[in-house]
């Protein structure tokens, strides 16, 4: 295997999470969001070529990636609920220029979701497992999908609260 | 923190947020960079969460399958001094894929078929994953299977040079190795009168403790490391994560599909296959095969062909077991022998 493919392989597996968390931003649906980190992964391989390496490869991947989202958006229709192109870019930017550290307090969600009972456990595996939105959850456990909106915020806001005080003990922020 | 924008912003990713609702959220993420970094946050955790969540359901899956039952009654991992018993193997949660980029890039090497040298990107891409993944289990276990060398085989290749004067080693076959971080260890085999013969380390010496004579403790760490398949080339097995880096040097690594069915067409979740070939000219198992689940990384086997074991060239198959809970000294020679048998330090 030569350098070049070892290079981008490495660089790759750098900035994934930016990467995926942008798109994931831009296009909520998992399942369409995996396909497109796919054809961003192409895509990076196949200009690597063209790549300076004497500037950021984390910019220049969200480039692609933000260039990959609007030939989706091309392709399916932006529909009505969906970010403009100009937030679009915007956001691209800002993931691009968001510090590490929210990167890096991540690696305390796994010790926080042990904190969790089943029942909020069971709801994040329908949301983030089973791909399932509130009102198929509600269905699931006989409640309405406004309900079980407000408990997927909580959730998130307590894993969130959990996230910034182990980070604090860390001495990370 | 606005708590209005938070709810905005986690209606978006639920998928619950009407036209106005978006309308405003933009307007927020435009003109005030206080929201652009609110969103950002949940942004992450909304995307670390999927990637978290698929792999414990992934790990709950090996965990629950009929196979762990087997291998958990067959297991005893009790003090040699305290009558055998069997250890519950409660899922051991601490130290799980703590991201879904992790998760995702297995999807993304997927897609990079294309070619060789898309092929080989994608291999590699998915060994980093995959040793990253194993790296974050606290303990792992496996059981070790030796497959019998195919007959057609050239004779030369199942034997190598070998000093008689060296003892024989003990069967790797059916033995059993738990792992924790990079150093320490413990393999548990029979030798072949059925007695037990198990060697370690713990982080501050290795040791052997054969059927018959002292406990042998040794503070060079790689010192009893030597029976652990792999040792001969420098990636003993009981420092996996150290191994699997190693065979990308090595070896040409290929990523074949995804399997979403077994040969009975028996709908399983799905698996995949790295094969790492050893380059010509350089030191290693002619061949490495690891199956794994595909959305989580999380290894199933692992199949070392043609590795030098003693005498003899062997293949191993290593099956990831239900992680055991142990005590801290697990890896303490003193945890496996009675207290009043002898020590001789070396």
């Amino acid at each position: 295997m030569d350098n070049r493919i070892r290079e981008a392989a490495k660089q790759w597996t750098r900035v994934q999470p930016v990467i995926s968390a942008y798109v994931g931003a831009a296009v909520r649906d998992f399942a369409a969001r995996d396909d497109l980190l796919q054809e961003i992964a192409v895509a990076v391989l196949e200009s690597f070529d063209r790549y300076d390496p004497a500037k950021p490869f984390q910019s220049w991947a969200i480039g692609i990636a933000r260039n990959q989202v609007h030939n989706y958006y091309r392709r399916v229709g932006r529909d009505r609920l969906t970010f403009d192109e100009e937030i679009l870019v915007h956001l691209a930017e800002a993931f691009d220029d968001a510090g590490a550290e929210t990167l890096h307090r991540l690696q305390f969600l796994s010790g926080c979701m042990e904190r969790l009972d089943d029942r909020s456990r069971n709801i994040l595996q329908w949301r983030y497992r089973d791909d399932l939105k509130p009102a198929a959850i509600a269905e699931k456990i006989n409640s309405s999908a406004n309900a079980v909106a407000k408990t997927l915020q909580r959730l998130r806001d307590r894993l969130r609260d959990c996230i910034r005080t182990r980070s604090a003990q860390e001495g990370m922020l | 923190m606005n708590s209005e924008l938070d709810e905005l912003i986690q209606k978006y990713f639920d998928g619950e947020i009407s036209e106005q609702e978006l309308r405003s959220l933009q307007e927020s993420l435009r003109s005030d960079k206080a929201s652009l970094a609110c969103f950002i946050e949940i942004a992450y955790l909304h995307d670390r969460l999927r990637g978290q969540v698929q792999a414990q359901a992934a790990i709950q899956a090996i965990v629950s399958s009929p196979r762990d039952l087997e291998q958990e009654k067959s297991i005893n991992l009790a003090p040699a001094s305290e009558e055998p018993r069997t250890i519950r193997f409660p899922i051991s949660r601490r130290k799980l894929l703590t991201g879904a980029a992790i998760a995702a890039t297995a999807l993304l090497a997927f897609a990079l078929w294309k070619g060789n040298n898309t092929n080989a990107l994608a291999g590699v891409s998915e060994l980093q994953r995959v040793i990253a993944i194993s790296s974050l289990q606290a303990i792992r276990a496996y059981s070790i299977d030796v497959e019998p060398m195919s007959e057609s085989s050239p004779p030369k290749r199942r034997r190598v040079e070998w000093d008689d004067r060296k003892p024989i080693k003990p069967p790797l076959d059916q033995a059993r190795l738990v792992i924790r971080g990079k150093q320490e260890f413990v393999l548990m085999r029979k030798t072949r009168s059925g007695q037990d013969f198990i060697t370690g380390c713990d982080g501050q010496s290795s040791w052997a403790i054969s059927p018959d004579g002292p406990v042998r403790v040794s503070d060079d760490l790689a010192r009893f490391n030597r029976d652990v398949p792999g040792h001969e080339f420098s990636m003993p097995l009981c420092n996996l994560s150290d191994a699997l880096l190693q065979l990308q040097a090595v070896s040409d690594i290929a990523l074949l599909p995804i399997e979403y069915a077994d040969e009975d067409q028996e709908i399983l979740e799905p698996r995949r296959l790295l094969v790492a070939t050893k380059k010509r000219g350089q030191r290693g198992p002619r061949r490495v095969e690891i199956t794994y689940f595909a959305e989580s990384g999380v290894i199933e086997h692992i199949r070392f062909v043609d590795m030098p074991y003693g005498p003899e060239r062997i293949t191993v198959l290593l099956s990831a077991m239900q992680p055991p809970t142990v005590p801290e000294d697990f890896f303490h020679h003193c945890n496996h022998h009675a207290p009043d048998r002898e020590i001789e330090r070396e």
